[in-house]
């Protein structure tokens, strides 16, 4: 017999009373239910920046739900199926973390936090309505391989829009001085 | 990738040049010195290569775009995510140097003739970075830049005059530094 997967066994479970049935059916698609109905989107952010997902993690009995893609991008991971492998893992160097629970929702898969964080050495807390990511880094500034190098914002030489060192958190970077004399 | 220009002179001169190069990545510019001063720099070029974490891959040094090597190791750690062995081997520079009280002062006077350039008066403002450069005489960033002001034609039209740098600094070397 297929599992039905436990998520999907706690929502046919919800269900039994009506209402409540109803209330995580509308929210969207094909909804991670709870045993008590509540569910709470949750902001995430890291190094005190807001992370803007445009996916929101959640928490739902007690579990954090995240994303898994822009997780992935936020922590400098990937998310991907390795070779010989035939199911999403988070991968960071040498280390891939498959994921045994995935849920999709509107497109998007999600996976709890627990199953990848420690592994990547992340931490998250809710706070509040906030997951605040901590990646556990050394936070040693210096301008050596590893350091955090010291934080600078410059305006765009078009727009004049401000854009910081941080901005760029998630994608790799190569920033080029150069002179026109 | 982001171009970062050290240009006191503003905008109109750094643009041509990314325009030639037909970029399309990110360019900013950076009047005030900032990051040389954040970073105890005194030259250009200077690659800081972070990854997805802000972390530097590479420690911060001058680099040659034009050099093969260096753009191979760039292509595959930008590819891969692999830092290159030569990156890892790199000798540390450690934290960046906190401006001496001349450095500090150099920085000041160059501040300075970047507002008074700003309000048009290219004299005074050379006048602040002779004294920077009196201050700070190894600080590239300071010196190429007074030498942009005083002798453009050396620098602005067609290739870079590297003769009369070499010239200018025999000049210094009496006029402005004292023989030293």
């Amino acid at each position: 017999m297929k599992k039905i997967p436990l998520v999907l066994r706690g929502f046919i479970r919800s269900c039994t009373a009506i209402s409540l049935c109803l209330a995580l059916v509308g929210w969207g698609g094909p909804a991670i239910a709870t045993k008590d109905g509540s569910m709470q989107k949750l902001d995430a952010s890291m190094a005190g920046r807001p992370l803007g997902w445009t996916s929101a993690a959640f928490v739902v009995d007690g579990q954090v739900w995240i994303p898994v893609h822009l997780f992935s991008a936020a922590v400098g991971a990937e998310a991907k199926v390795p070779a010989g492998l035939d199911q999403l893992a988070v991968c960071r160097g040498d280390l891939c973390i498959p994921l045994g629970r995935t849920q999709k929702m509107e497109e998007v898969v999600y996976a709890p936090l627990e199953d990848v964080a420690a592994p990547l050495g992340v931490k998250g807390n809710v706070v509040g309505t906030t997951l605040v990511l901590d990646l556990g880094l050394k936070e040693v500034e210096g301008l050596g391989v590893g350091d955090r190098p010291p934080s600078f914002a410059l305006p765009d030489l078009y727009s004049g829009e401000t854009i910081a060192v941080d901005d760029f958190t998630g994608k790799k970077t190569a920033f080029y001085m150069w002179a026109s004399w | 990738m982001v171009v970062i220009a050290q240009d006191i002179q503003g905008a109109e001169v750094a643009r041509p040049w990314v325009e030639q190069a037909g970029g399309t990545y990110r360019a900013l510019l950076d009047q005030h010195n900032v990051v040389g001063k954040a970073y105890g720099l005194k030259y250009v070029p200077v690659a800081i290569l972070l990854d997805e974490a802000g972390r530097l891959v590479r420690p911060v040094a001058s680099c040659n775009i034009d050099d093969e090597e260096f753009r191979r190791q760039l292509q595959d750690w930008a590819v891969s995510g692999q830092v290159p062995q030569a990156w890892m081997e790199a000798e540390d520079p450690g934290a960046a140097a906190i401006l001496n009280e001349d450095e500090a002062e150099a920085d000041a006077r160059f501040q300075l003739a970047l507002v008074l350039l700003q309000r048009g008066k290219r004299e005074e403002a050379l006048a602040q970075l002779r004294q920077a450069v009196r201050l700070d005489p190894q600080n590239w960033l300071i010196r190429k830049q007074m030498w942009a002001i005083e002798a453009p034609q050396a620098f602005y039209e067609g290739a870079v005059d590297y003769g009369w740098q070499k010239a200018q600094m025999e000049r210094e070397k009496e006029e402005l530094l004292g023989g030293s």
